[in-house]
């Protein structure tokens, strides 16, 4: 199982967010590839990065996941979207995990740009 | 700063709802306007073969499974099914051959303000579907068969009439070329049998003249079993004389018993009546075959027929009649089976002379005259059939128009014509007529009977039905046609069945002989010859 710490030190566009969904932390090669800022992006939710169409799908997602635990979509790479500052979509490779907080969970991903 | 309480309360209902719209068994799935996918449930994603993520972000006609009948538009993101109304139901077949995979597919617009999108579910019809097609193939199997077993029996039905038919046909024409024969055997044995001549010579003429009587009535019988089958024997009801005919039997077979020394008796019951209507004719048939069985089944002993009434109504009587007998009997392993066609007596020493059909034309005889026979026998003991038959009772009025007329000594200088074209038969005819002291002309035609009749005055005309030039039917019809209506005709014919006697009288005959004739039906047929004259208007000339 690939854990958060593992996710950050590798050379990927970094991203983290708290139990809530909301982003806490990025790394220096996400803002280059993709233009935010982390003062852009600091207590937004994870759903400002993706394109509009998945964005409810990712609220219910979530939801369901802090209830039941369980998720099709982590520590696997999936290719996505990702929505960059200027609202410019580049396919990227996404591998997403979680882990325990207490009573909740927290997250983070890289997106590495396919394109 | 959102209540965070308020946020997990949110995420809670959330994820219930996306964890319950997970578990339905229709596929979901959610869209904006355009037909962008941007949420689906567990069971699209098996719908369609994709994961959920793989589905958001693409239009829906895009992802969803090829279907029969499809509407090339529709592939046009500005042509999709939904845009036919804002909401709707349509069926997909998925596939073209069986089984069957059928969609019921429904939408509707979800009309938020802010963000208006479509709902669409996709529910699964293919077991109902299949269901439904399986009854459907069984009916249509059913129906299939059920059209070819009717092709079957309608078939077979045709080619049991059309056999039944020639049956008939053979069975008639037989009857016809073997009576015609038969006459002259019977006819001159008869005849021959009135003439002085020493012993060995008449017991010669009584075998020859036995045979043929045995021959004939095995022909009657066969045909009366075939007429009995095909439904064709019908019941001929006049008024007769029950203590006559049941006299006349017993007298019949009073020479045969005395042969073997078996002592034959009638025990009639007093109150049995002695006019009735009925079928008469049917009614000797049984007891003939009854008593002719008992004499030649009973070795020693008696036979008796013992006849009693049960009154029904006034107008209606049960008769019963038990021909009982000492003979040989019937192993009861036979009894089952006696009134089947062709079951002779299981002893063979007395099944000479025997077809096996008397006991089955009985027991068709008392079915079609409402009646029942039965029989009770032991081996060694004898048997007794017994009979009931139920008749109507004659009125005064119709007992006298049926007495018979006292037989009386023929008028020598009758002017009698005889039409046949066989020469023996009209030699049999004329030797008959030559015991009673008449004579008679002899034609071989209905035409050459017609111009003698237009040229010379003839009281009474024997008239075969079959001849050449023109028969007999068209003769008669043609000379009632042209008034000669004091001419009496008297049907002649081989064929025995009623519908000729219909057909003759329907063309005006006054009477009707079965060939072989008998001397005795010839003098009986006079006999109404003379009733009829004594009775007949006398027309100025």
């Amino acid at each position: 199982m690939v854990t958060i710490e593992e996710l950050r030190r590798r050379s990927l566009p970094f991203v983290a967010a708290d139990r809530d969904g909301c982003i806490v932390e990025i790394n220096d090669l996400f803002e280059s590839t993709y233009g935010w800022t982390l003062q852009d992006l600091l207590g937004q939710s994870l759903s400002m990065i993706l394109p509009d169409s998945f964005r409810d799908a990712h609220h219910l997602g979530f939801s369901r996941f802090q209830i039941v635990g369980e998720s099709q979509i982590l520590n696997h790479p999936l290719e996505l979207m990702t929505i960059c500052k200027d609202q410019q979509a580049i396919n990227s490779e996404h591998f997403i995990v979680a882990e325990r907080r207490g009573d909740g969970w927290v997250f983070a991903a890289t997106l590495r740009p396919l394109s | 700063m959102p209540d965070l309480e308020l946020v997990a309360q949110l995420r809670t209902t959330l994820g219930r709802l996306e964890a319950a719209l997970g578990a339905v068994e229709e596929a979901l799935a959610f869209t904006d306007l355009d037909g962008i996918v941007e949420w689906t449930n567990t069971s699209f994603d098996r719908f369609v073969g994709l994961s959920r993520l793989q589905c958001l972000g693409r239009t829906l006609s895009g992802i969803l499974p090829d279907r029969q009948g499809r509407d090339p538009a529709e592939l046009r993101p500005d042509q999709p099914f939904w845009r036919q109304a804002s909401q709707g139901t349509t069926t997909w077949e998925l596939t073209s051959t069986p089984p069957r995979r059928v969609i019921e597919v429904s939408w509707a617009t979800v009309n938020v303000p802010s963000k208006p999108s479509l709902v669409f579910t996709f529910r699964d019809q293919s077991a109902i579907v299949q269901a439904q097609d399986k009854l459907i193939d069984a009916r249509d199997q059913l129906e299939q068969q059920v059209a070819q077993r009717t092709h079957e029996l309608r078939q077979a039905r045709d080619e049991a009439l059309a056999a039944s038919q020639s049956k008939t046909r053979f069975l008639a024409t037989m009857s016809h070329e073997i009576r015609t024969p038969l006459n002259a055997v019977i006819g001159m044995s008869d005849l021959l049998l009135a003439s002085p001549m020493d012993g060995r010579f008449k017991e010669m003429i009584q075998t020859i003249h036995e045979s043929g009587d045995y021959l004939l009535n095995l022909v009657n019988d066969i045909l009366d079993i075939s007429q009995i089958e095909t439904g064709r024997l019908a019941l001929n009801p006049r008024t007769f004389d029950l203590h006559s005919l049941l006299d006349d039997v017993l007298n019949l077979f009073q020479h045969q018993a005395s042969i073997r020394q078996l002592d034959l008796q009638l025990c009639l019951s007093p109150d049995s009546p002695r006019w009735l209507i009925g079928d008469d004719l049917k009614l000797r048939q049984i007891l003939f075959n009854l008593l002719g069985n008992a004499c030649k089944y009973t070795n020693q002993g008696e036979i008796r027929l013992v006849v009693e009434a049960t009154r029904l109504s006034s107008e209606r009587v049960d008769l019963m009649l038990r021909v009982s007998d000492t003979g040989i009997g019937i192993a009861a392993a036979a009894l089952p089976f006696i009134f089947e066609e062709f079951v002779g007596h299981a002893n063979p020493e007395q099944t000479n002379q025997s077809a096996g059909l008397g006991l089955a034309i009985c027991a068709r005889l008392c079915q079609l005259m409402a009646g029942e026979i039965s029989v009770d026998s032991s081996l060694g003991r004898g048997s007794c059939f017994s009979v009931r038959l139920p008749f109507a009772v004659a009125s005064k009025s119709q007992k006298r128009s049926t007495e018979p007329s006292p037989s009386s000594s023929f008028d020598s200088g009758l002017k009698i014509l005889v039409a046949d074209d066989n020469r023996v038969n009209q030699r049999v005819l004329e030797l008959m007529l030559a015991r009673l002291t008449l004579s008679a002309q002899l034609v071989g035609d209905g035409y050459t009977a017609l111009q003698s009749i237009r040229s010379e005055p003839i009281d009474l005309v024997f008239m075969d039905v079959e001849m050449p030039h023109l028969d007999g039917i068209s003769a008669a019809r043609q000379l009632r046609r042209e008034g000669y209506s004091d001419v009496y005709i008297i049907a002649l014919t081989a064929y025995s069945f009623s519908s000729h006697r219909q057909e003759c009288e329907a063309a005006g005959m006054n009477d009707f002989l079965s060939k072989p004739l008998r001397f005795v039906d010839l003098c009986a047929a006079l006999d109404r010859f003379q009733a009829w004259r004594r009775t007949k208007p006398i027309l100025p000339s």
